[in-house]
């Protein structure tokens, strides 16, 4: 036998391995022979095969953060496992292991998509990085749900994708009631039109609102009485009524009331609210809503920041605008958290840099300490709702020092503004007649009024002469004295400063100081130091200032600050948003409008932006003799968005009209309005809400009381879709904006195949886009997206049956305008392709693009958006290279707002910012007004008047850890935050004989919860705060809320009511079941295995911990509705008044280091 | 991926080949699997093939308590227990009747050098070293010595060459855990 040498061996070897195949086969079964003795993990790969990174768009809040997605595949799944920020971005900067800086920057635009995955990293807040915990949630919904029981029983049954869409479209019934669901075919008035035989429905509908319009006319015609109106409304509907029979169709099948044709047609009666709208769902819904006729798109806007965005609005004719974190010397942040408000947690991390390296001088305006210790942040302890006493007081001490910005605030007009190089002018100068008792009180004297033009032109002093504000460079500031009208009549005018001035001046530094809770000497600090810093100073006002009843004269109030300076527009000055590309409609139309879409016209069910004197209702009642006032409900003709509070306030009164449907998206009003349980009594009624559907991910609070549920996905996956723009100030830079596709492939069921061959999934997108194809709706389906005129694409029609045809032509606007601009280079590296057609989901469908968009497409997409640079966002003077937005005027005092009447009471509000107590939105029955309420600004009552035995305020505080209520599921942060309490002042907690652990009651004026108190000297005396992101009770599981009690007995009888248990089927719900079980154990390792096989069970950490909104303030005023600002109709979240008592019972804290 | 890190990949894989096809010759798995196994041995040595296919049976059969001469009666008697605890001991589980077989000692090699292998291709280098060490102090403590002395108890003459080629593999083994650069002159 010969012996195996060596050489031998190795040869026998390589041998072996190279014909091996059959023995090969064989290894999976040694497999079994030979095993682990525990299963090996290996730890994560950070590159290669299996591995991919995905540059995208947070929404762990509404900030836009960018992120960087790292997906695995395991046992064949791609699993996302890590999130972390995106350095291109300007939130999130840049930091990288082998170089350690003070300050991080953001990473140059053009630098190497593989350099940056592989080098650099971006800060991403803890809500970001858990949001793995979002997407793999054991309580999601995968398939469409039917209620199989009564509204809110908690009992659901599984339906086709397909039965759904007949359903909602063509009307339904629940088997297990016998209740009838109306379809969305009967409010479809452009469909009904065209399917009767008019060949153009949108020429029929034009007509008839031109013709309602003629009616409006002589309504408002003071030369016209009742009778022509009658008359005129009697032509309308035996016109119309004789066309529409002519193909069978009655005036009632297209109009809401023919008596009323002013509240425009039925399709008004569909209404869609969204809570957490980003783009491109926004534009999406948008487009639907429009392309189905009605004028009921809405927001949640009254829950977010809508008494900030009406006071701006009032203010500069722009909602959002705030300071330049990265210049400004000094801010004063009031009503702001930090951690929270744009550029968010990460963004702010810069403000936090700055002031530790004495950069910057943050005076924090919050009743809440901003908990940082650095010299440079210093807390100033407002009292809730009495902001304009503090702004007022430096003000005064502003006009009183003149340290303001004089040349500026002399300018009358925007050409004289350019000579000396401001992009806007202020109405200082502007004269006003001041007569209280004259019917033009608050309106600007105009050429007209002295009978020197006719032009409506305001009119200024200069030179001791009255003259229109256009013909003069320069006007006298502090102006007031007697002019005699063109009518004979003399009345007291006063220029817009001079009556700022006055109101300042009406109390001392020192009353002004009882009155808002800070100490004079620091609000003079404040002054001196706002004004030492000027024009690189600024202010950040946010909810806390905004969202109190007076909430826009706050945001107003301090406003003035800024005015004073001059500092709109520039850099360390105020900024608005940043320039975003035309990712709407460059080439192709993705917009809401100019598809062909049906004409349309009424007020929107919640009557804002719009005019309770522009309606029929008024006009008829003024025409008769009778008083117009009260209303029914508030009109908003001043805010710039929409109300939850009025929306189903509406629908409950059926005011303007009645409601047909609600399909809300990502919302959750219920739980997230102050006192937002007063909405269940309208959602649980299907009488005045005859059909309800949900569009989301788990079923809340709200969506607990839906006909029908419409699964949705995460940011992660397809939900929320498109480009973000960002928020003011967008740190600052020219242009940027977040761009998100999927990281993952949906987690929801997939519905098919488009026409085109894509694959579809459950979502709000097919689900708008089966509907509208059904329903033959512009904009839909075959030939939905048409090309934009004046550009290639003119004349030429583009399918829209799935998301991805949609959304790759969003993505297409986009890169192909970044391109025109220069920030996208035209030669685009073939490394960016491959690394987007390597890593990204979206990749497969690209042959939606011809090749040029789509390799322009990957730049942006390798990159998670289009981003400047912030050293190249302004001019040689330090301006914005923005384009300047809102009306170039900053109001010091407004015609607008001093001509608009409460439409309870009738009374004009207050045009110019002043001190007004928090107070009802009208006299209150059994309350007497104070001879003061009669004259002055307060509409109503103030609340403290009322509520004498309620002396706390009760706010909440949102931080960096918990968005608002939907993120109970970070389990990951809830491991070191898993419970929340109620935070009381340590001097208040001792006069109580409160210690932490104890659980007290907290009362309010609508009901009681109780909770834990924690006591600390970081709230101020007289405020107790909740942080805020828990107390749920329904998020698809139910587990009825034990900790609060609302006064009234109805809505206490509907909390009794809710079930014990939901009915749910397996199979709709809980996508987590598939994951590997390394992946469910690491996620959930405080949770029993019931929370994430199977049909979840309650899991404690899902439903533990209080929130205060169920009893927060409602407004006696308006039948104990959720209280509101009385501007711009935003929820007044700050303004409940509370009382606390010890109940006896201690709390034992899940663990020892209490952190909020 | 260098040079040396390639041959090694390539070393593991034939290695883990060459262990299974033993293994699999000696198992009572179906025929065809059996002659595929012994045909791929063939071309690593025509007479390991040749004594395997007549002598798997009694192959099967050899276990250390049984052939252990060398160490005392009550040493060997324990055997079946200790070469078990090296198997867990090293992380693993074998699934044998008798854990001081021949088999389960080949199927435990051929494991071994499978993960290696896996780890050298996953960049795992430290966990494939670790692994080699284990392989070596194996083969060292249980698996020679058994063959060793088995074959002076028995007239199988698979063993004589099976001694040779675990004689080689030691060398190897030392060679890669020791000085791994010099692996490339085993192929010149």
């Amino acid at each position: 036998m010969s012996r195996i040498d060596r050489r031998t061996f190795v040869k026998g070897l390589t041998a072996i391995a190279l014909l091996g195949g059959g023995v090969a086969a064989y290894l999976p079964t040694l497999e079994r022979i030979v095993r682990p003795k525990e299963e090996y993990i290996p730890p994560d790969p950070q590159f290669g095969d299996g591995v991919k990174y995905i540059y995208t768009s947070c929404l762990g809040c509404n900030v836009r953060c960018g992120i960087r997605v790292r997906i695995v595949e395991r046992n064949g799944i791609p699993i996302i496992d890590r999130i972390e920020g995106n350095p291109y971005h300007p939130y999130n900067r840049a930091v990288s292991i082998d170089k350690q800086v003070k300050r991080y920057v953001q990473l140059d635009y053009t630098t190497p998509v593989d350099e940056a995955t592989r080098k650099w990293f971006g800060t991403l807040c803890p809500r970001g990085q858990d949001g793995i915990h979002y997407i793999y949630d054991p309580y999601r919904v995968i398939k469409p749900l039917k209620r199989a029981g009564p509204r809110g029983s908690g009992k659901w049954k599984v339906i086709s994708w397909e039965q759904l869409i007949k359903e909602v479209v063509e009307g339904g019934v629940i088997e297990e009631t016998g209740e009838r669901l109306p379809g969305l075919k009967d409010f479809f008035v452009y469909g009904k039109l065209r399917d009767a035989g008019f060949q153009d429905p949108n020429k029929v509908l034009s007509e008839m609102k031109k013709d309602v319009e003629a009616i409006m006319k002589i309504a408002r015609d003071p030369d016209r009485d009742y009778n022509d109106i009658a008359r005129a409304i009697e032509k309308f509907k035996s016109k119309w009524s004789s066309i529409l029979a002519e193909k069978g169709l009655r005036l009632e099948d297209i109009l809401i009331d023919p008596d009323r044709p002013d509240l425009g047609t039925k399709a008004n009666m569909v209404i869609w609210v969204r809570g957490r709208g980003q783009g491109h769902s926004d534009y999406f819904s948008k487009r639907f809503i429009t392309a189905f006729g009605s004028v009921n798109w809405l927001r949640h806007t009254s829950a977010c920041q809508l008494g900030y965005y009406a006071g701006n609005k009032i203010w500069a004719g722009y909602h959002d605008i705030q300071g330049d974190v990265v210049s400004s010397k000094v801010i004063i942040m009031a009503g702001a958290a930090l951690g929270r408000l744009h550029p968010g947690a990460t963004g702010q991390g810069l403000l936090i840099e700055r002031t530790a390296e004495g950069e910057l001088k943050l005076y924090y305006v919050n009743p809440i300490a901003p908990r940082i210790k650095n010299k440079n942040i210093i807390w100033v302890p407002i009292k809730p709702g009495h902001d304009a006493a503090l702004a007022m007081a430096m003000i005064r001490w502003i006009i009183e020092n003149k340290r303001y910005n004089k040349e500026f605030l002399e300018i009358p007009n925007l050409d004289s503004a350019k000579k000396k190089g401001y992009p806007v002018i202020s109405n200082a100068t502007w004269l006003v007649i001041y007569d209280r008792n004259h019917e033009k009180f608050g309106e600007f004297l105009k050429d007209s009024d002295l009978g020197i033009g006719n032009e409506g032109k305001p009119l200024v002093v200069s030179n001791g002469e009255i003259k229109p504000h256009t013909d003069v460079d320069k006007a006298d500031l502090e102006w007031e004295g007697r002019v005699k009208l063109a009518s004979g009549e003399e009345v007291t005018v006063k220029t817009a400063f001079k009556i700022l001035r006055d109101e300042a001046f009406s109390r001392s530094i020192g009353e002004w100081a009882e009155i808002c809770g800070v100490p004079p000497e620091l609000i003079v600090q404040m002054a001196r130091d706002f004004t030492d810093a000027a024009p690189e100073a600024s202010t950040i006002i946010h909810r806390g200032a905004g969202m109190h009843s007076n909430g826009e004269y706050i945001v107003w109030s301090y406003r003035m600050l800024d005015t004073l300076i001059g500092n709109f527009h520039r850099r360390g000055g105020l900024l608005a948003r940043p320039e975003h590309t035309k990712y709407n409609n460059k080439i192709y139309n993705c917009y809401y409008k100019g598809y062909g879409e049906p004409v349309k016209w009424g007020p929107p069910i919640d009557r804002h932006k719009a005019r309770y004197e522009d309606t029929l209702e008024y006009w008829i009642k003024v025409k008769k003799g009778e008083d117009p006032y009260p209303a029914k409900r508030p009109w908003y003709p001043l805010t710039p968005e929409e109300s939850y509070t009025e929306i189903f306030a509406g629908i409950s009164e059926e005011y303007p009209y009645r409601a047909g449907a609600l399909i809300m998206f990502y919302a959750n009003p219920v739980l997230s309005a102050n006192h937002g349980i007063k909405f269940i009594e309208t959602l649980k009624d299907t009488r005045k809400l005859p059909l309800f559907i949900a569009v989301t991910t788990t079923i809340n609070e709200t969506f607990m009381y839906a006909d029908y549920i419409v699964p949705d996905t995460t940011y992660l996956e397809t939900g929320t879709l498109g480009i973000q723009y960002l928020y003011a100030s967008g740190a600052g830079v020219y242009l940027a904006e977040a761009w998100r596709s999927p990281a993952v492939m949906p987690l929801t069921e997939k519905i098919g195949r488009c026409p085109n061959g894509h694959d579809r999934y459950a979502s709000l997108w097919e689900f708008f886009i089966d509907i509208g194809v059904k329903l033959n709706m512009p904009g839909f389906g075959r030939g939905g997206i048409n090309g934009v005129k004046g550009t290639k694409y003119e004349g030429r029609r583009f399918d829209l049956y799935c998301a991805w045809e949609y959304i790759l032509r969003v993505y297409a606007n986009a890169a192909v305008d970044a391109v025109d601009r220069g920030i996208i280079p035209r030669n685009i590296p073939e490394s960016d392709v491959e690394f987007v057609e390597r890593n990204y989901p979206i990749a497969r469908f690209k042959d939606i693009l011809p090749a040029d968009e789509w390799r322009a497409v990957c730049y942006g997409l390798a990159r998670g958006g289009v981003f400047t640079q912030y050293s190249d966002s302004f001019d040689e003077k330090g301006y914005s290279k923005r384009k300047v937005k809102g009306y170039k005027i900053l109001y010091v005092w407004s015609e607008q707002v001093a001509r608009s009447r409460n439409s309870i009471t009738g009374k004009k509000f207050w045009g110019g910012p002043k001190y007004v107590p928090p107070a009802t939105y009208a006299p209150v029955e059994g309350v007497a007004l104070k001879p003061a309420n009669a004259e002055d600004a307060i509409p109503g009552v103030p609340l403290e008047e009322i509520y004498r035995d309620y002396p706390l305020y009760l706010v909440f505080e949102s931080g960096p850890l918990y968005t608002k209520h939907r993120s109970q599921f970070y389990y990951w942060i809830k491991a070191i935050a898993p419970e929340n309490f109620v935070v009381i002042n340590t001097r208040d907690a001792e006069r109580l004989g409160i210690e932490t652990g104890d659980v007290v009651r907290v009362e309010t004026p609508t009901g009681a919860f109780e909770a834990p108190a924690v006591v600390e000297p970081s709230v101020r005396e007289g405020v107790i705060a909740v942080p805020y992101g828990m107390g749920r009770w329904a998020d698809t599981i139910v587990m009825k809320p034990r900790y609060f009690t609302p006064g009234d007995g109805d809505l206490k009888r509907i909390i009794d009511e809710l079930p014990e248990k939901v009915e749910i089927p397996e199979e709709a719900v809980n996508p987590v079941r598939n994951l590997p079980e390394e992946y469910r154990r690491i996620l959930f390792t405080k949770s029993p295995s019931s929370y994430y096989e199977a049909t979840p069970e309650v899991d404690k950490w899902r439903f533990n911990g209080v929130t205060p909104n169920p009893v927060q303030m409602a407004d006696p005023s308006l039948g104990l509705w959720p209280l509101q600002t009385w501007l711009g109709a935003g929820q007044a979240y700050y303004d409940t008044l509370a009382r606390v008592s010890k109940t006896g019972r201690k709390h034992r804290f899940e663990v020892a280091n209490i952190v909020w | 991926m260098d040079h040396v890190s390639r041959r090694m990949i390539h070393m593991a894989r034939a290695r883990a080949l060459m262990y299974t096809s033993i293994y699999i010759a000696i198992s009572e798995v179906p025929e065809h699997i059996r002659l595929s196994a012994i045909d791929l041995l063939s071309n690593m040595h025509k007479e390991l093939a040749e004594s395997l296919a007549r002598e798997a049976g009694r192959m099967r059969d050899l276990k250390a308590r049984n052939h252990r001469r060398d160490l005392d009666p009550v040493a060997r008697t324990m055997l079946p227990k200790a070469i078990e605890m090296c198997y867990s001991n090293s992380g693993y589980v074998v699934e044998e009747d008798n854990p001081d077989s021949l088999k389960a000692m080949l199927a435990f090699i051929s494991k071994l050098i499978e993960d290696e292998a896996k780890a050298l291709v996953e960049g795992r280098y430290r966990e494939a070293y670790k692994l080699r060490k284990i392989q070596l102090r194996f083969i060292n403590t249980h698996l020679k010595p058994l063959i060793e002395e088995a074959r002076k108890n028995t007239d199988l003459k698979t063993l004589e060459i099976l001694e040779d080629i675990i004689d080689n593999d030691i060398e190897y083994l030392k060679l890669s855990l020791v000085d791994p650069d010099k692996i490339d002159e085993l192929f010149n």
